[in-house]
């Protein structure tokens, strides 16, 4: 059935295994018998060139397999670092920009009982340098009208010159037309604030007193002259005062307190609020009289009658000049003056309080007439409408402005 | 002279399958260098040739690393004897041939191996046995390939005494 050499094969398979087997069973140990330590003896030294032959190989190898991996790992930390970078940036602007808007809310904050703010952000700025002027993205229908003072949290910006129903053009200090109504806070100097045509970015403060002499690192705010900035509002802080040739030639180096060139985000003083007077509100018709019959009270009460504010005004700033144009009856005047004007205060703050913008005031005011042609000086200053701040004749900010 | 190169090869064969062939595994495989060369000398020198030296390898292999001493050289031995069987019943210049052939040599002489553990630790795991042997078997008969024709040079070469008949290229042993 099966052939011889299958036979043989078979048997020899088998006598094969059987051996193999026994010599498995028999021999249970044999790692530490002398015959293998004489083996790997002799192997060794062989073995060792064997492998340090193939560490260099492997390592030279993984040189070019490690370089590229490398290449590959430092292209991508490369995009993740330039991916980092941009996300950093992105939240260090969101964290300037939240400093920023902390900012404005604490000023608006510490703000609330004197204006109501509307906030605003800047759209766009004035391509030349002829004009400083930024546009806001605020309008009419906002409530924004002219002439409304603009402020950030560092200081005076500017007033509102235009306005459209979305936007509105801002004037801002820097600009030769911006001028304000100015007084530095430490002296009591009054003066005049406007941009400075041979330093862009700055102000000059002219129409000072002759004997004004302006230290550097006082501070200037608007003075509530002028009937359209309020009064305290930061302007900036004299660098240095130049005497010039006459007194009419000199005037203080002011750095403004805002950076104009980083103007974000703004507020608009839509209204501000007056402090109660406690006096009557409605002048009795003999008070009245008894003003009017003050020798230099009809110069002053018949235009504010009229609805000029100019006269009452005009005694505010200009009331050292009155005085030396007619000092025998400045101090009576002054004192008769005085209830003429409370008087007409409450009806003034009587009419829906606190409107800065002299667009709607004039209207709501009780004195007919605001504007009185008084003895004002040649040059018409910027703050010669002055009628709106009557209180000011008495040297004290008491009506519109205080906190 | 061819006898002494095929001892050198041997030799170098047992030293890279101590020190750098484990190091290249492929799926948990190791390549048996040593096995393929006894397959090649099987095939061109016959079944006892091939047992013989089958048997001093797999003892060799035993001796330096294993752990049953007799086991390796029993599947040496097993695989070397029945492919030498095949010597002049096959076509030995067919690279296919040569792969199959190793490919069942080193399958069979993991089976013997795995049949005498189990018999001698009375535990047995085909599972084991095909997750094993098939990427080991697959693994030699990939590099018999690689090396088949230095190899059928070093073991294939004019034998003394044999009759050698060149036919167009193929080489005819009878």
């Amino acid at each position: 059935m099966f052939s011889s050499g299958f036979k043989r094969t078979l048997i020899i398979l088998a006598v094969m295994a059987i051996f193999c087997l026994g010599l498995a069973r028999l021999v249970p140990s044999f790692a530490a018998s002398p015959l293998v330590g004489k083996i790997h003896e002799v192997l060794a030294p062989v073995q060792s060139r064997v492998m340090m032959g193939w560490r260099g190989g492997a390592s030279i190898l993984s040189y070019f397999t490690g370089m590229r991996r490398l290449q590959a790992e430092n292209s991508q930390l490369q995009q993740q670092v330039m991916n980092l970078t941009w996300e950093s940036n992105r939240l260090n602007q969101y964290v300037y920009e939240s400093q920023q808007l902390q900012k404005l809310l604490d000023f608006k904050n510490r703000n609330v009982t004197r204006f109501t703010l509307l906030g605003a952000r800047v759209i766009s700025r004035s391509p030349t340098d002829w004009y400083s002027t930024l546009v806001l993205d605020r309008g009419s229908e906002d409530g924004v009208k002219k002439d409304m003072v603009v402020v950030s949290d560092a200081g005076l910006i500017g007033r509102v010159d235009a306005v459209w129903p979305h936007t509105s053009d801002i004037l801002l200090i820097l600009d030769q037309e911006g001028a304000v109504g100015a007084m530095i806070s430490e002296s009591g100097t009054q003066g005049v604030i406007q941009g400075d045509k041979d330093n862009p970015g700055m102000l000059q403060m002219i129409d000072m007193p002759y004997d004004a002499k302006p230290v550097a690192g006082q501070t200037v705010m608007t003075s509530g002259l002028g009937g359209i900035f309020p009064g305290d509002i930061p302007i900036g802080k004299v660098l240095t005062f130049n005497s010039g040739g006459s007194d009419l030639d000199q005037y203080a180096l002011v750095q403004p307190d805002v950076d104009f060139t980083r103007i974000e985000e703004v507020f608009i003083i839509t209204a501000s609020r007056s402090v109660p007077e406690p006096v009557a509100s409605q002048p009795a018709p003999e008070e009245q009289t008894t003003a009017a019959e003050a020798p230099e009270q009809p110069a002053a009460t018949t235009p504010t009658q009229t609805g000029s504010s100019q006269g009452a005004a005009a005694q505010t700033t200009n009331s050292g000049r009155q005085k030396s144009a007619s000092p025998a009856q400045s101090a009576p005047a002054t004192v008769q003056s005085a209830p003429a004007t409370v008087q007409q205060a409450p009806a003034r703050t009587a009419t829906p309080p606190a409107q800065t913008s002299p667009g709607a005031a004039p209207a709501q005011t009780a004195a007919p007439t605001r504007w009185a042609p008084q003895s004002q000086p040649a040059t018409p200053t910027p703050w010669s409408n002055q009628a709106q701040w009557p209180s000011q004749s008495q040297g004290t900010d008491q009506t519109q402005w205080t906190d | 002279m061819r006898s002494v190169a095929i001892v050198l090869a041997f030799i170098a064969a047992l030293i890279l399958q101590t020190t750098i062939l484990p190091i290249i595994r492929l799926g948990g495989a190791i390549p048996d260098l040593l096995l393929v060369l006894v397959i090649f000398n099987a095939l061109f020198n016959g079944s006892l040739a091939g047992g013989a030296v089958g048997f001093t390898v797999g003892l060799a292999q035993d001796l330096l690393g294993g752990h049953y001493l007799g086991l390796g050289a029993l599947g040496g031995f097993v695989a070397g004897y029945l492919i030498g069987c095949l010597e002049r019943r096959v076509n030995i210049d067919n690279i296919l041939v040569t792969f199959i052939l190793v490919l069942a040599g080193s399958f069979l002489a993991s089976v013997v191996y795995f049949l005498g553990q189990g018999i001698l630790n009375s535990s047995l795991s085909f599972r084991l046995l095909w997750q094993l042997s098939a990427p080991g078997a697959l693994y030699d008969a990939c590099l018999a390939a690689l090396l088949f024709r230095p190899l059928a040079r070093l073991f294939g070469g004019p034998v003394p005494g044999r009759v050698e008949i060149v036919q167009t290229g193929k080489i005819i042993y009878r």
